[in-house]
């Protein structure tokens, strides 16, 4: 069985951008990053529902995308 | 910098889980991965990239949510036009497979991916020369204290 863990210098608790919620760092895991640069995570589990995985941070990167494109209107 | 450790019991699944884990890392810079056999490691990961472009064109035709196709056809193109490598024969490939005697590394990555331990020293080395600020290290390894003590 898998374990992970994921560890950062300064933030205890960071939001799941799959399903929202808040929740300690060491059961998340890293994705890719918000348009201002800052890392974002989603729950480890996720990564086992293929489909949901690769949906949902396809959509939360497009988002991302135009975000940094509105702010350099 | 971001650590984040992750630790199987078999290689299967820990490439199974990098090649879910790499999509999400490859647009936002290049990426290095260091494996102790990168040619069967770089063979193991084309092989399971082809197999998730797959998968997101499966899921884009089955989809009627505009917004859904869209990002999935975003993704289908970022992943075609993902190029791996060897590290020395490519240094600057999107995707570059190392093993430890090919450090120093050429550049910087904004991600790095850790599937063999080095030393303590070479490890501290890799993060100060070859990360990115705000960079991740990915560590697949069964020494998670190594990661911890010597890089946060
Ligand atoms: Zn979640």
């Amino acid at each position: 069985m898998a374990v992970y863990t994921a560890l950062l210098h300064d933030q205890i608790s960071v939001y799941c951008i799959i399903c929202r919620a808040v929740q300690p760092v060491d059961h998340m895991t890293t994705g890719s990053l918000y348009a201002d640069g800052s890392q974002a995570f989603a729950c480890t589990s996720h990564i086992f529902d293929r489909e949901l995985w690769i949906s949902a941070w396809a959509i939360f990167e497009t988002e991302q995308e135009i975000a940094k494109l509105c702010r350099e209107l | 910098m971001y650590l984040d450790i992750r630790s199987f019991d078999t290689s299967e699944k820990a490439s199974l889980d990098i090649s879910r884990h790499l999509p999400r890392r490859v647009r936002i810079g290049p990426v290095a991965i260091i494996a102790d056999r990168p040619i069967i490691f770089l063979s193991v990961l084309r092989k399971r990239w082809t197999k998730i472009i797959a998968e997101v064109q499966r899921q884009y035709a089955s989809t009627l949510d505009a917004r859904k196709k869209a990002s999935l056809h975003a993704e289908v193109q970022l992943l075609e036009k993902m190029s791996f490598s060897l590290m020395r024969k490519d240094p600057h490939t999107g995707v570059a497979v190392a093993d430890l005697t090919d450090l120093p590394l050429l550049q910087h990555y904004q991600t790095i991916y850790m599937y063999d331990d080095p030393d303590p020293e070479t490890l501290k080395k890799i993060r100060d020369d070859h990360l990115s600020t705000h960079g991740l290290i990915v560590a697949y390894t069964r020494n998670p204290k190594l990661y911890i003590d010597n890089l946060l």
